[in-house]
């Protein structure tokens, strides 16, 4: 298996009049061919940063302030405007959420699908119209046919969705970018499009990043997980090894949060996330951890490898492991 | 034990501007709950959850059928006999934010219905604020607070807070978790929990999210297009799962542990408008197991177990067909 995208230290942030806001600290990230990669976050962890990060679409006031993203030899931060919109679009598609206010309420959808495909390679119009037809019956909208000429006000959010995944797979990207894809849909409707992406993405070998806030989702869907908190990986590991031994005291919190039979006085964390505009000193997790020495106060732990391939950022954990 | 509150075939529809047709959004529904118990209410959006919340509180009129608050019909009081009542039955919302006044602080919000409904004087009124803030965990600083100033599960505890600050017997929670993150949520179901063995308050918990109504619910009741099509004691609901509805719902739910593997149990398409309800069981459209006859008839509730209903034709048939399964390709478990 061959990497497919390659993230090392990057760093977003915001210049407001509030201060600096410092969204992602330094993260690494690699995702291979044929690969779903799970990112799980909450509010505050920086995952939709990241998401437009790593196509270089941060928008003001927020800035990219390092690190490099290698997408097939080249650096994706550093590539000039126009062979990035190539890149984006043909060769990495972006799902994010919402997609009834991603899409544009003026023209049909068929015609904003056919205008994304003719953007990236396919210069006949009957053509592009033709395969727009074929993305939405991919997607399993009934009807495709009729549905050309809906405008996004007349889909239901489910509908709206798969026209957003149907554009963002269009062009058969190599690389899958889906901030919560499902968020806000049916448990029944969230199936299906996962399964879909599953399936395409096998079919197609591309790769995914599924940026989700639901454990459930990244356990059945995945092949490995990176957990947030404050702009950084606390935990990153094969999905089956993350559920057998989550290590850090957050995804411990995390994964006791979704349990489905009662623990009385189950130990979750105190508090709240932190503010990016207000990072505490040292481990950004020592507020709130059970577990806090001295040392989470001063130091910032490293990432460290406590078996192969997972890796875990906390002192005392890394203590107990050695 | 007696309910507490009953709903005897629960009717709502709207009518639509410019047609003789209405929006049939609940069609016959009943149940009960008992002191100190949970009856969670799951369905997908349009399946009617949310309108039974607000019929059974009546904030907005049913059309038809009757709800008893501690044998007392309220379909037949006045507005004003409800005014009375209404300490003892409050509401809990979804948006934490969007259901606090952005100009009050958190002190103003949780004295708001003990001046309404209650003779405490103001230093009294401000010990049972204090007295509310403990009960949900938040420290006393915040009575000077704003809601903007505060966390969404903080709002949420306000919120929380303000529903039980006339004692009420009977609270109604309309997805109350589904805007939080994880973490929050569970700190916040925890609590509900908490409040609810300290006060025995009844609670109809709406919900489209499983996890959280089974670790909540006493009991559950599944709702599709205005219906209860099933309704069970929750680990049995979540054991056996016997209406095709269910069980779609439930293997559509991703589980937190990449060992186990649901059996895929699919519906087709997206559920129909309540405008045109389909005819007979109104899932045979998606349904899987439909045959012939679902078409035409309408299902009567089967009992299938102890305290456990389905409204499916073919329950008692489908139920001996998933037994005969379990036993042959057990779910992979660790």
């Amino acid at each position: 298996m061959s990497v497919l995208l390659d993230v090392r230290d990057l760093r977003i942030e915001f210049h407001t009049s509030e201060g600096i806001g410092r969204a992602v600290n330094g993260i690494d990230l690699s995702v291979d061919e044929r690969q779903i990669m799970g990112i799980v976050g909450e509010s505050g962890s920086g995952k939709s940063v990241i998401a437009s990060g790593l196509v270089n679409l941060v928008n003001p006031p927020g800035k990219i302030v390092s690190g490099t993203v290698m997408y097939r030899g080249r650096d994706l931060l550093r590539e000039p405007d126009r062979s990035l919109q190539r890149i984006r679009g043909r060769e990495i598609g972006l799902i994010v959420q919402n997609a009834k206010s991603a899409l544009n309420p003026l023209i049909p959808i068929g015609r904003q699908l056919a205008n994304a495909i003719r953007a990236h390679g396919t210069r006949d119009a009957q053509a592009a119209a033709d395969h727009a037809i074929l993305m939405l019956e991919k997607v399993g909208i009934p009807d495709p046919v009729m549905r050309l000429h809906s405008y996004p006000h007349q889909l239901s959010g489910g509908i709206a969705q798969r026209v957003m995944i149907a554009m963002a797979l269009s062009s058969n990207p190599r690389l899958l970018i889906a901030d919560e894809p499902t968020s806000g849909l049916d448990v029944t409707i969230q199936a299906q499009i996962l399964d879909l992406i599953h399936t395409l993405v096998h079919e197609l070998h591309s790769a995914t990043f599924l940026i989700t806030r639901d454990l459930g989702i990244i356990a059945q869907h995945c092949e490995s997980i990176a957990v947030l908190y404050a702009g950084l990986i606390i935990e990153q590991a094969p999905v089956r090894v993350f559920f057998r031994h989550p290590t850090h005291p957050y995804s411990e919190a995390l994964i006791k949060s979704v349990a489905t039979t009662r623990e009385r006085g189950r130990r979750l964390l105190p508090g709240t996330s932190p503010n990016i505009y207000d990072l505490p000193g040292g481990c950004p997790l020592n507020p709130r951890c059970p577990l806090v020495q001295p040392i989470c106060r001063e130091a910032m732990p490293g990432l460290q490898e406590t078996s192969p391939g997972h890796f875990v950022r906390c002192h005392v954990r890394a203590l107990e492991s050695n | 034990m007696v309910p507490i509150v009953r709903v005897e075939h629960l009717v709502k529809h709207f009518s639509i501007a410019r047609s003789t047709k209405a929006l049939q959004a609940v069609n016959d529904v009943s149940f009960s709950i008992a002191p100190g118990e949970t009856l969670g209410l799951v369905g997908e959006s349009g399946s009617g959850k949310t309108t039974v919340g607000r019929c059974v509180l009546r904030l907005i009129e049913p059309t038809g059928g009757r709800i008893l608050f501690e044998d007392r019909d309220l379909t037949s009081l006045s507005q004003e006999s409800l005014r009375v009542l209404r300490p003892r039955l409050q509401l809990v919302f979804q948006e934490p934010f969007d259901s606090l006044d952005p100009q009050m602080t958190v002190g103003q919000i949780l004295a708001e219905p003990l001046r309404l409904h209650t003779r405490l004087t103001s230093a009294e009124r401000r010990d049972r604020v204090f007295e509310l803030l403990e009960l949900v965990g938040l420290r006393r600083q915040l009575t000077e607070y704003y809601p903007h100033q505060m966390s969404a599960g903080q709002q949420q505890r306000v919120g929380i807070a303000r529903a039980i600050a006339t004692r009420p017997s009977f609270i109604v929670l309309d997805e109350p978790v589904s805007s939080l993150d994880p973490t929050a949520r569970a700190e916040i179901i925890d609590l509900l929990i908490d409040l609810q063995e300290r006060l025995s308050i009844a609670y109809l918990f709406i919900s489209h999210d499983l996890t959280t109504v089974r670790y909540l619910s006493t009991w559950v009741a599944v709702m599709y297009l205005g219906k209860i099509v099933e309704m069970s004691p929750t680990e049995e609901l979540f054991e056996q799962p016997s209406h095709p509805y269910t069980r779609a719902l439930l293997s559509a739910v991703p589980v937190p542990d990449p060992e186990v593997k649901r059996p895929k149990y699919v519906l087709e398409g997206e559920i129909p408008s309540p405008i045109n309800l389909p005819s007979g069981c109104h899932l045979h459209t998606r349904c899987p197991a439909a045959i012939a006859a679902c078409r035409t008839t309408t299902p009567e509730e089967v009992q299938v177990g102890e305290a456990h209903w389905v409204a499916c034709i073919r329950a008692h048939e489908l139920r001996a067909q998933q037994a005969w399964e379990k036993q042959s390709f057990p779910p992979l478990a660790v």
